[in-house]
């Protein structure tokens, strides 16, 4: 592609496949409903991770900042929104309100984990960050009297009023699915702002040239912490709603494999553009929660009644897939499924 | 020297050496405001490292520099930092120290006192971490932690500091954001001046709105001035070399700066370009008003445009006078072609 000789802003050639997979999102509860596939409810934790690409994208893609300990932050939300509303400890708080907190928190770890990297960048700062991500979780699990180590917490406080029976009835994901839908939306919403305003400007700059831009003025200290806080606190909203859907909190669920997984979508994706981290949660993550135990039901009742394969059992294949999928992207799309405009002018 | 106007740059006895390596030593130089000014001298004369202090890129090792009245330097002085440094760190070791020193009371007052049993419930009550220890630890971490990074942050040598106070530069390389469009360049050059709050961009309140728009036009009008009008949404890295350094110059204008420091700015150019350019930079002092300082190789630019050319030689102004003055100073002679080099030139 040739850049614009004009005044024109160039258009993105790919606008069609996101408004075709925005109407797929909105209607898919309406398809699944006619079809009775019964899926909605397993499509909630891939809205759940689509959250979570969008707001690591900002770090990685956006500003640069290789962060490898997301889901330390991830668990910061979970634990905060588990521990103000659970019945085990003395809160008891709505969700609404503990869910704000939990945003609160995951910024919060963000920004105090800014303050040991205020000026490394690189492999460096991503040592750091896969150190915070193994702290959390020992820290988790080692301080019981408030974080009940491994029994973790539960059940965690539903959305609504109580009397809304809907939240913990499978059979009404739908709700649990336009929620997570409309955080997803409130996200993405909040992406688009910054990165049209002052602030992601900043955050690319530094992204290309951080000496640069501390010379026309950015406070590159500054961007650390909001790179960090900002995708800390989105992550903090994505933990306090997975932690309400499960409804349980256990250590191990917010250790590094989670951070590995995230990053995977983004990259996949398309590193820098929150469309290809929306579309990378949704293929691969779909592709692990629902099209694996389909596969995996459909291949062991060809087995036969009664005997259990383990080698058909398609969710322990998850990580060859998704470094399957890494690699084949990384041939044949070096700037990931849907690359930001930079990347493809340059690639395609 | 042009009456009693004050000069818009004074450095006084500014040095700054690597190590062993003086790479400036001990130059003063007052620059008066609307000047044209260059910087000569053979490669590794210290020009750049000269450009850095000015833009607050490095630290002067000693020396002090003004600008526009006000002092550019750390805001502490070593011995201010010292102590604060020293003032933390005692800090935060009396309160564990503290937090210790209950604990060992409780331990040591519970039961009668002997010398047998002493010692070791002082040293269980060291290790036992009661509350109390932890609280005080954890206080005095933070609050240690708080002043050092304090400390820190007053302490910093800001580029960005440089350009608020209106000291623009470009770069020997040019260091444009390349992945980012023209306009988006232009705009992170305004970065100073742009103030909306986080508030503001999520809500797209109308003031963000309006200083956005303020932002692209001031954005636009920088473009048009160095020549590139209708290029702004091209990315910045796709763009001829030349355009590219016009970008550079743009984008440290859009701030409207009072000084402008260019390094190199013909460096690679052809004959044409070196001649546009030079016409751009005289436009920026007759229409903008704005300082130019300029570090050049290309003597026929040098003397063409300087009203002033300052001299560095190993680190020190050797001459500092008219082009003429400087032309036929016999120590800038000696220093660009050697001594004795009326035998022909050596190594040419």
């Amino acid at each position: 592609m040739t850049p614009a000789r004009t005044g024109e802003r160039p258009r993105d050639p790919h606008a069609p496949f996101h408004r075709a997979g925005l109407a797929a999102l909105v209607l898919f509860p309406a398809a699944d409903h006619l079809l009775d596939l019964r899926l909605v409810g397993d499509v909630v934790p891939v809205l759940l991770f689509a959250i979570l690409a969008v707001g690591l994208n900002a770090t990685v893609g956006l500003g640069g900042l290789l962060q490898l300990g997301y889901a330390a932050y991830f668990a910061a939300g979970a634990y905060a929104a588990g521990i103000l509303t659970s019945v085990a400890y003395p809160f008891q708080l709505p969700l609404e309100v503990a869910t704000a907190a939990a945003v609160g928190a995951g910024a919060l770890l963000g920004a105090l984990s800014a303050l040991p990297v205020l000026r490394l960048k690189g492999d460096y700062l991503a040592i750091v960050t896969l150190g915070i991500g193994e702290i959390v979780p020992v820290t988790l699990r080692n301080l019981e009297p408030i974080t009940k180590g491994e029994f973790g917490i539960s059940p965690v406080d539903l959305p609504g009023p109580r009397a809304w029976e809907d939240w913990t009835n499978t059979t009404h994901g739908v709700l649990w699915y336009y929620l997570a839908l409309a955080l997803l939306g409130l996200v993405v919403y909040c992406q688009r702002r910054l990165e049209r305003s002052r602030i992601g400007r900043a955050w690319e700059a530094f992204r290309e040239d951080e000496l640069a831009a501390s010379a026309c003025g950015v406070d590159t200290a500054a961007v650390r912490v909001q790179l960090l806080a900002y995708s800390g606190a989105v992550a903090g909203l994505a933990g306090a709603v997975s932690a309400s859907y499960v409804p349980a909190i256990l250590p191990s669920q917010y250790e590094f494999p989670i951070s590995a997984m995230v990053l995977s979508l983004v990259v996949l994706g398309g590193l820098g553009n929150w469309r290809g981290a929306v579309w990378g949660a949704i293929l691969l993550v779909s592709l692990d929660r629902i099209l694996a135990p389909s596969l995996t039901r459909w291949a062991q009742s060809l087995v036969g009644s009664g005997s259990y394969s383990f080698f058909l059992e398609f969710s322990n294949y998850r990580f060859l897939l998704f470094g399957l999928a890494l690699v084949l992207v990384m041939r044949w799309r070096p700037g990931g499924l849907f690359p930001p405009r930079a990347a493809q002018e340059r690639v395609g | 020297m042009s009456g009693p106007e004050p000069p818009i740059l004074e450095l006084r006895d500014l040095t700054k050496s690597f190590g062993g390596l003086v790479a400036v030593n001990r130059v003063s130089l007052d620059l008066g405001p609307g000047a044209i000014a260059s910087i000569i001298g053979p490669n590794g004369a210290g020009k750049t490292t000269l450009f850095n202090m000015v833009s607050a890129v490095t630290a002067p090792t000693s020396g002090t520099m003004r600008f526009r009245g006000t002092d550019l330097r750390r805001p502490l002085d070593a011995r201010a930092r010292r102590t604060l440094a020293a003032g933390a760190a005692a800090g935060a070791a009396a309160s564990v120290l503290a937090g210790w020193g209950l604990d060992l009371f409780a331990a040591l007052t519970t039961e009668p006192f002997s010398w047998t049993g002493g010692p070791s419930r002082a040293a269980a009550a060291l290790f036992a971490g009661s509350p109390a220890t932890a609280l005080a630890a954890a206080a005095g971490a933070a609050a240690g932690g708080t002043a050092c990074l304090g400390a820190w942050a007053l302490d910093r040598w800001r580029p960005d500091r440089a350009a608020e106070l209106g000291i623009a530069r470009t770069f020997q390389n040019i260091r444009l954001f390349r992945d980012m469009t023209v306009l988006e360049n232009v705009l992170v050059g305004q970065a100073p001046r742009l103030l909306s709050g986080l508030a503001g961009i999520l809500l797209g309140s109308r003031a963000v709105r309006a200083e956005e728009r303020e932002a692209r036009r001031r954005g636009l009008e920088a473009l048009a001035f160095v020549g590139l009008p209708g290029r702004e949404h091209a990315l910045a890295g796709s763009l001829p070399y030349g355009d590219q350094r016009r970008v550079e110059i743009a984008r440290a204008l859009a701030g409207r700066p009072a000084l402008l420091l260019l390094d190199e700015p013909t460096a690679g150019m052809n004959p044409a370009e070196t001649g546009d350019l030079t016409r751009l930079i005289r436009e920026v002092r007759d229409r903008l008003g704005v300082t130019v300082l300029i570090i050049e190789h290309h003597m026929e630019v040098v003397m063409g445009i300087s009203e002033r050319v300052v001299v560095l030689d190993h680190g020190e102004r050797i001459a500092d006078g008219t082009p003429g003055e400087v032309r036929s100073d016999p120590r800038v002679i000696e220093a660009y072609l050697g001594r004795g080099h009326g035998q022909g030139r050596p190594g040419a």
